[in-house]
């Protein structure tokens, strides 16, 4: 991430680099503007040292990390990741059926050499790729291929030899990707490393409160330690891939709303030794309350993602509530008018919360 | 060996290696030490556990049936076929628990299930299920009460039988129950599964110490849960109970290459004339040692 205050620093992310691309072709922009208005005219001298160096820098990240130079360029490179997500999808289905397809008519020893093997060279092949940043979407694409192949090798590990299932599987998975997300900078591995820490620590949550490691999905609640976990990553400082610490937040917040949702209709999932009618009351009241302070929370710390989380299961708290209290009874054009009203008055608050944030960002220090 | 890894990609021109690269080396390392830290792991533990087996059952086709993989799985498998008795002879516990006679109060206290309040009416609270060790017997006791339960059965509609000399309905409905204990008791004799499930504790080592045959007894993972069941008297008035059952988890044994030909035979034909030699290792994980069709 380059430095907040300048670009003295280089990129050190290929989205970082992207950034930078844009902020030089804004500038390049406002500065036509600005001289076709007669506000503003550079000498020559300086106009060609300033154009010197961004087209200095353009090509440097264009060979360094692929940017994407224009608007249409960045709209390919948006077909690009697309392309490059379902081909890292495809391909690593092709992989797990290709192993189930012919795992059985192999000795022992071939199987576990060939599964240890696939694991090895997929992430040496990930690896490749990463060292040149060009080709980033390949390491990508060859990280996810490389965390189906790892968790092959150990879920087909335990078939052959009849071990007994262990959450611990999903533990070694998280890592496993954890670190090959942190490797090809890849923010879909992470996704899966996320989902994977979440499973193992529902698990673990749950066999706690003596639950059976595989029913911990019964018990939303079991999902709370995961949110705070991801909520504590997010507040560890990621200086180079600043895009890491959003999805973490993100991530953080669906573990915790979601539960709290569905507990809201459903207390007979709690863990709670209460009436279900009374822990529904609960969940529903914390879950305002929750959303209302994740809001809070994302603004004062300038945390954009957690800010809009936090609003949309606020609203999709109010409007259950809506639909509790309203459906019934109530003429449906009334209760849509209800609905949209109470959206307007939400759009009226964040205006004025946006409102009074601008004036105290250009307030005189 | 630097003109490689500038060719790589890992080295600058320079030769010297940028931030990027040095963290993405040393994530990818810590990866291939992954790999090989839960694959040692992984393996480590099978060595242990084949180094010195605990039980080894000699089962005939009525203990297993095959299972191949689904959806293009080219995996091997055989499934335990088990049994839980109860014959009516069995004391009717507190909570009349049909399949498992052994798995009364004490024993559910013993699994974790404490402080148990009888249930009364819905809803009722959802129970957690428990990770438990459990015993299998191969042609022991249980499976020799429940041959005897049958041919006593079977003495008495032969009895009964004898006893209608007349010819009439009541002639015919005493045949039709010997057949019925004929048709029982050869089932049971021949066909049924000698595997019983006994018993299931917390500790493994304890169960192992109180059933110390290590030809008869086999002692694998499981499950228990506990549901809760009804019965209507003739009144129509419902009781609540608990219901609990136990399981072998996971149930199946990996068939490796070797025994392929004589698994698709026995797949193929449906065979019962078959021996499955399993053992179960110190770590309580089976595999199949043999498998042959007889």
């Amino acid at each position: 991430m380059t430095a907040a205050s300048g670009e003295s620093q280089a990129p050190l992310s290929r989205e970082a680099a992207q950034r930078a691309t844009a902020r030089i072709a804004a500038f390049r922009e406002e500065l036509e503007a600005l001289e076709a208005a007669g506000l503003l005219r550079l000498d020559a001298e300086t106009l060609e040292r300033v154009r010197a160096f961004h087209d200095a820098r353009l090509a440097q990240w264009r060979r360094d990390f692929d940017v994407d130079a224009s608007l249409g360029a960045r709209r390919l490179g948006w077909g690009m990741k697309v392309a490059s997500f379902v081909a890292a999808l495809a391909l690593a289905a092709a992989v797990f059926f290709l192993c189930r397809r012919f795992w059985g008519h192999l000795p022992t020893a071939a199987q576990v050499t060939l599964l240890i093997a696939g694991s090895l060279g997929s992430t040496l092949t990930s690896l490749h790729f990463a060292a040149r940043e060009r080709y980033s979407y390949f390491a990508k694409l060859f990280g996810l291929v490389a965390c189906v192949c790892f968790g092959l090798n150990i879920a087909l590990l335990g078939r052959i030899f009849n071990l007994p299932p262990a959450p611990e599987f999903f533990l070694v998975l998280s890592l496993f990707a954890a670190l090959l997300a942190y490797a090809c900078e890849a923010r879909l591995l992470l996704a899966a490393a996320v989902c994977c820490l979440t499973a193992w620590l529902g698990a673990r949550t749950g066999t706690f409160w003596g639950i059976y490691w595989l029913g911990f999905g019964e018990r939303p609640e079991t999902f709370f330690p995961a949110a705070l976990c991801l909520f504590a990553l997010s507040l560890v400082p990621h200086r180079r891939l600043p895009d890491f610490p959003p999805s973490y937040r993100v991530w953080a917040a669906l573990c915790l709303f979601l539960p709290m949702l569905l507990l809201s209709h459903w207390g007979g999932g709690s863990l709670l030794p209460f009436a279900a009618r009374h822990i529904e009351w609960f969940y529903q009241i914390m879950g305002f309350l929750t959303a209302a302070a994740v809001v809070a929370l994302g603004i004062r710390r300038d945390w954009p993602e957690t800010a809009q989380c936090g609003v949309v299961f606020f609203s999709i708290f109010l409007y259950t509530k809506f639909f509790d209290w309203c459906w019934d009874w109530m003429p449906k054009y009334l209760f849509f008018f209800l609905v949209g009203l109470t959206a307007l008055l939400v759009l009226i608050v964040l205006r004025r919360l946006r409102a009074a944030r601008q004036e105290q960002a250009e307030a005189p220090t | 060996m630097k003109g490689i890894l500038q060719k790589l990609g890992i080295l600058r021109p320079d030769g010297s290696m940028s931030v990027r690269m040095r963290r993405t080396l040393w994530f990818t390392a810590a990866a291939l030490l992954q790999i090989a830290a839960c694959n040692g792991v992984i393996l480590s533990r099978v060595a242990q556990n084949r180094a010195a087996p605990d039980a080894e059952l000699a089962l005939s086709g009525r203990e297993f049936r095959t299972q191949s993989g689904l959806f293009e799985d080219s995996g091997r498998f055989v499934r335990l076929r088990y049994q839980y008795i109860c014959t009516s002879e069995e004391t009717q516990l507190w909570y009349n628990g049909l399949f498992h006679p052994w798995l009364d109060a004490g024993k559910l206290a013993e699994l974790g299930y404490r402080n148990l309040d009888a249930p009364k009416e819905p809803p009722f609270p959802r129970y957690p299920d428990k990770k438990v060790w459990v015993v299998l017997e191969l042609d022991g006791p249980a499976y020799a009460r429940y041959v005897a339960h049958h041919e006593a059965f079977h003495a008495r509609a032969a009895a009964a039988l004898a006893a209608e000399a007349e010819p009439g309905e009541a002639r015919n409905r005493a045949l039709a129950d010997l057949d019925e204990a004929e048709k029982y008791l050869r089932k049971a004799r021949e066909e049924e599964s000698r595997l019983v499930l006994i018993d299931a504790g917390m500790d493994a080592a304890a169960l192992r110490r109180q059933y110390p045959n290590r030809t008869r007894y086999a002692i694998l993972p499981g499950r228990v849960r506990l549901g809760i069941s009804n019965d209507k008297d003739a009144r129509g008035k419902i009781t609540w109970r608990f219901d609990p059952k136990v399981n072998l988890e996971p149930n199946t044994v990996f068939v490796p290459l070797p025994f392929a030909e004589t698994f698709a035979a026995i797949d193929r034909q449906n065979t019962k004339n078959v021996r499955l030699q399993l053992a179960v290792g110190s770590r309580l994980d089976p595999w199949v040692r043999d498998l042959r069709v007889e």
